[in-house]
């Protein structure tokens, strides 16, 4: 599988602070990786030094195979990008907006650019400053849509969004992705990440912390499980499990936190008759909390 | 392709274009309808500019060598020629030069534009272009007026190719201090320091110029960097434009903004 996005030892300073360390990240090509760290980490100044804003101190970027530099604007073409503080043009309309950026980007298939319009539900014959926050943000994602583009990243993509429109939202960025398009996403909305993303990487002070596929980080973590025996089992049940630490034991019912695969405990509980099994699958914001504050 | 950010910059100074025009206009017009009085009144208003100091009348009268406040030549140098046209233009061009590309770095709008297939210097070059357009046709507009009405207020004298000429000298001398603007801002991206510093550097420059002989001998010839030195403002000796001086400043604007759009082309946005 090729790559959408490749950095390799990329640290950016701003004077004397060093925004970004030796980070190195890979995107394959028609997945939705989600970029996640608290304010101030580097998910910005990563996402603008991707998109050439920014010359890295030290280190290289690739997008698309090809290097963000004025050599290559042409890029742009198949890059979508909606910035996380987003600022447009307020005296045109919704409609004016759209015109002027559409001819930029060459823009040939208006209907699609209008069925966005309808799906986000945007009014494009106002003014761009007399729109609210959320209203604002819909012309970002028209933007950052319109032109189909190959790679789309987005910052805070629902930010201001009612909870319709971040569904219309995420189903825009499954749609992509399954015409083709790799997603690079940025959130602090983990819910919504949840829901669509397939590689993470957390971020914290400029270096990359863990770069792992959803899925596998889900598996390998920590789950709790809740056991509810007919009778009460013996006492040193599980002991012997490096995976498994006791949380809780009462009555009937035990609760442990088991890391990686459940296999083991299974087959240890296949010796008694039990009533229920609950098993808590963590959150992506458990994984994130876990790891941060682990690092 | 070209078009575009063009069409939008230009679209961009619209109203503030109509605006500056009428005022611009309005003025000229004003000024022209009161000179049939001056002339009236004659001498007595004469004594009184003759006894200003002669770098007093440098500053009012725009570096011309036509002084006298009672023919046309002087009244149009003294109330808008030597001092109100060259500002009026200037602040145009400075307050446009900072919003084009530092404004929009400021205001955040560069990031959308520079993530386009444009390059920045396309961007940077479209929206000086746009600037210069907007100069041009309120260059044009008011020696327009000159040359309509200046037979319907007894300004019979006044040759048309000596107020083109004059014309050009505002629009030269408007075009360097734009550059330079443009320049701080193409090369900081930042909005308020390149609007402060835009017009701190055409101030003392005026200043300078009207001033110089009052400073010490080794810094009197400085004037010579202050393009108000080679501004001459309505000149009846002045019957074609100087196209050494309109393209020596137009030359020297040239390198300077090239130079900031080279910089702009691969520093760090601020935004």
């Amino acid at each position: 599988m090729t790559s959408a996005i490749k950095i390799e030892n990329l640290t950016k300073y701003y004077g004397k602070f060093k925004a970004l360390s030796s980070l190195n990240l890979e995107v394959d090509t028609n997945t939705i990786y989600a970029f996640i760290g608290p304010n101030g980490a580097g998910k910005t100044t990563t996402i603008r030094t991707l998109l050439g804003m920014l010359n890295p101190t030290e280190g290289t970027v690739s997008v698309l195979g090809q290097h963000p530099t004025q050599k290559n604007t042409g890029m742009f073409n198949k890059i979508g990008y909606l910035p996380g503080e987003l600022s447009m043009y307020d005296k045109l309309t919704g409609n004016e907006l759209l015109k002027f950026f559409g001819n930029l980007k060459n823009i040939t298939d208006w209907k699609y650019v209008n069925e966005l319009v309808e799906r986000l539900n945007c009014e494009p014959t106002k003014k761009i400053k007399t729109l609210s926050k959320g209203n604002k943000q819909k012309f970002g994602l028209v933007l950052a849509f319109m032109h189909k583009p190959e790679l789309l990243i987005l910052d805070e993509p629902t930010s201001g969004l009612d909870p319709f429109l971040q569904q219309t939202t995420i189903e825009l960025v499954q749609e992509s992705k399954n015409t083709g398009a790799t997603v690079f996403l940025s959130s602090h909305i983990f819910s919504e990440i949840d829901k669509v993303a397939e590689t993470v990487g957390f971020i914290k002070e400029g270096e990359l912390i863990v770069e792992e596929e959803l899925e596998v980080l889900k598996s390998n973590a920590v789950k709790t499980i809740e056991i509810e025996f007919k009778d009460a089992p013996p006492a040193t049940l599980f002991d012997s499990m490096g995976n498994v630490q006791k949380v809780e034991a009462e009555n009937n019912s035990i609760k442990l936190n088991v890391t990686g695969s459940l296999d083991s405990v299974i087959k240890e509980i296949s010796n008694y008759e039990v009533l229920n099994i609950i098993s808590e699958e963590p959150s992506l914001e458990d994984l994130f909390m876990n790891y941060y504050e682990s690092k | 392709m070209l078009s575009r950010i063009l069409t939008k910059a230009i679209y961009d100074q619209k109203r503030s274009l109509i605006y500056w025009n009428l005022g611009t206009v309005l003025l000229v017009f004003l000024v022209m309808t009161m000179y049939p009085a001056v002339q009236e009144a004659g001498e007595g208003f004469n004594d009184l500019m003759d006894a200003l100091p002669e770098e007093m009348k440098a500053l009012f009268y725009g570096g011309s060598s036509d002084v006298g406040i009672s023919t046309p030549a002087g009244w149009l140098n003294i109330e808008v020629y030597g001092l109100m046209l060259p500002f009026i233009l200037i602040i145009y061009g400075i307050i446009n030069a900072v919003n084009s590309i530092a404004g929009e770095e400021s205001n955040g709008t560069l990031e959308l534009l520079v993530t386009t297939p444009i390059s920045r210097v396309q961007i940077a070059i479209e929206k000086f272009l746009a600037i210069l357009l907007g100069m041009i046709v309120i260059s044009s507009l008011y020696t327009l007026t000159v040359i309509l009405f200046k037979n319907s207020f007894e300004m019979n004298s006044l040759q048309s190719s000596v107020i083109i000429s004059a014309g050009f000298e505002v629009f030269t001398l408007a075009i360097g201090y734009t550059a330079i603007s443009f320049a701080i801002g193409a090369i900081t991206g930042n909005k308020g320091l390149t609007l402060g510093l835009s017009f701190l550097i055409t101030i003392v420059s005026y200043l300078w110029n009207g001033f110089h002989k009052f400073l010490p001998d080794v810094l009197e010839s400085t004037n010579n960097l202050s393009l108000f030195k080679y501004y001459s403002s309505i000149d009846t000796s002045n019957t074609s434009i100087d196209i050494t001086e309109l393209l020596v400043v137009s030359g020297l604007s040239l390198i300077v903004v090239s130079i900031s759009i080279a910089i702009f082309k691969n520093r760090d946005l601020t935004t």
